[in-house]
């Protein structure tokens, strides 16, 4: 933790003192011999020295060639390092009301008249300078505690990100050992039908769906390798894109048919709201991933087994949305479900790396399009899309 | 559970994972049962007509995960004495429950039958 260490300087609290006449500051340097005088002999030079340094106090003759003390004290209140220095007149002449007000009004706290009692001088001037090392002790004491508030925070988001980090390299971890276990029982199943010759025998269907198995875990651990080189290249700033013409509508139909068996599966009905041909200059298999990520979260998560897809053309932009009947999206998680390592559900153990939205929001701005989601508790969630016909170079 | 029982309730929420050992289990003349998650597994043993011999126990599961499914069963005098198998890809997860046989994650096809056989003749 690094304090500005500025404690000799701050207990250092020096008294600025104005006076044309020499032998007017020689007295008062004898008189306030314990504390350190900066001597000056016009306003001007007063005001000069005033902008370098905070004073403790400034000790101002009122009478004196040029500007005089009441425009010095103007003068000194208007800049910011000593609007709030206390001024204390020092006058033989002006001891009429008048100008004792007037005094005040420019900025004096006190007046002292010449001859000047040096008692009463030391006095006041200790009181100013106890003030000002009392005020300067508080602010450093402020500074202090505002200081270990920000270290604290900080200490706070670091540990917070460390702890999201473990949590994701757990989880990680977890991942791809989950689809490990099927493929290695898968090829020790099939050595073991080998060996004994029972292959020979086996039903070809059965060995058939063993075998679409296994290499459907070695697709998936493939998906999950993918994610990772993805966040790392997101992180980098190395998303690259290859751009060409392509029909979006064509590509949700070639998805929906490659997910068929899923789709099938998880119950769901999947309707699509599709154009003809929607074409545009994109990043073919970036925005395939965003659609597949859509689809698979939309089977995963939403609870009615209903999902829209519907495309629709604006002038300059193309319009996607992925609309499902699900449980809806708390609105605290709206933005969060798109960081990383971040999911709806996050007390209960879903599979997955929760990248996958994160990595959609990083390839649509990457196209210079935004994704966003409205949602409704119990009603359920739309995704939507929105890419610009021709790539916008992303800054 | 009867000397003949041959049932073994597989619980777990990855569907490839139950369907490779389901295959292997049939393959030596066991039943398997699935449960996607704890409370699914926990309406099995209520309803069903027989109590399996083995529990094979996911832990990180949606829904009812692996502990919570463990308090029911353990707290229920006709399900805990069937004994349970943890099987996690978490090695720290699974050996946070004293006591229990574990198959960690890949699973090898040797060592799923060895704790099979322990437990069902």
């Amino acid at each position: 933790l690094r304090l500005k260490d500025d404690d000799s300087a701050n207990s250092q609290a020096r008294i600025l003192a104005v006076d044309d006449i020499a032998s007017n500051l020689i007295a008062l340097q004898a008189a306030l011999s314990e504390y350190e005088l900066v001597c000056v002999q016009s306003g001007y030079e007063a005001v000069v020295a005033a902008k370098d340094e905070e004073f403790a106090l400034v000790l101002l003759d009122v009478q004196m060639p040029g500007i005089d003390g009441f425009e010095t004290a103007k003068l000194l209140r208007k800049d910011s390092k000593s609007s709030e220095t206390p001024i204390i007149f020092l006058t033989a002449i002006h001891r009429d009301d008048k100008y004792v007000e007037q005094g005040y009004i420019d900025g004096a706290v006190d007046y002292l008249f010449k001859p000047l009692n040096i008692r009463i001088l030391q006095s006041k001037v200790s009181v100013f300078v106890d003030l000002f090392r009392k005020t300067k002790e508080i602010q450093r004491q402020a500074e202090r505690e505002k200081a270990y508030a920000l270290k604290d925070l900080e200490i706070r988001l670091l540990k917070n990100a460390v702890e999201k980090r473990d949590e994701f390299l757990s989880i990680t971890s977890h991942e791809l050992k989950t689809p490990l276990t099927p493929l290695l029982l898968q090829a020790q199943r099939f050595l073991e039908l080998i060996e004994s010759d029972e292959i020979k025998t086996f039903p070809k269907p059965k060995l058939l769906k063993m075998w679409g198995l296994a290499t459907a875990q070695v697709k998936r651990l493939s998906r999950l390798v993918n994610d990772l080189l993805d966040l790392t290249r997101i992180s980098e700033g190395k998303l690259k894109l290859r751009i060409g013409e392509f029909d979006l509508c064509e590509l949700i139909r070639r998805v929906i048919d490659e997910f068929d068996h899923e789709i099938t599966k998880a119950g769901f009905k999947v309707e699509l709201r599709l154009p003809a041909a929607v074409l545009g200059n994109w990043d073919e298999s970036r925005i395939e991933q965003v659609v597949v990520n859509l689809l698979t979260n939309a089977l995963r998560y939403a609870r009615e087994r209903t999902l829209e897809i519907s495309v629709s053309e604006g002038p300059d932009e193309v319009i996607m949305k992925f609309t499902d009947s699900g449980v809806g999206i708390p609105e605290q998680d709206k933005s969060r479900i798109f960081s990383k390592f971040e999911r709806a559900v996050s007390s209960e153990h879903y599979g997955g790396l929760g990248l996958g939205l994160y990595i959609c929001k990083n390839i649509v701005q990457a196209h210079g399009g935004q994704i966003t989601v409205d949602s409704t508790l119990g009603v359920g969630s739309t995704f939507t899309v929105t890419l610009p016909r021709t790539l916008v170079r992303a800054p | 559970m009867s000397m003949g029982c041959k049932d073994v309730l597989l619980i777990d929420d990855d569907e490839a994972v139950l369907e490779s050992i389901g295959e292997i289990l049939e393959s030596r003349g066991f039943t398997p049962i699935f449960a996607k998650e704890g409370a699914a597994a926990l309406k099995i043993l209520e309803t069903g007509p027989e109590l399996p011999c083995l529990i094979i126990l996911d832990m990180m599961m949606p829904g009812m995960n692996g502990w919570q499914f463990l308090e029911k069963q353990s707290a229920e005098e006709k399900y805990s004495k069937i004994p349970v198998i943890i099987c996690s890809a978490f090695r720290e997860t699974a050996r946070s429950v004293r006591g229990a046989p574990i198959l960690d994650k890949p699973v090898e096809l040797g060592a799923l039958m060895q704790a099979v056989h322990a437990f069902c003749a």
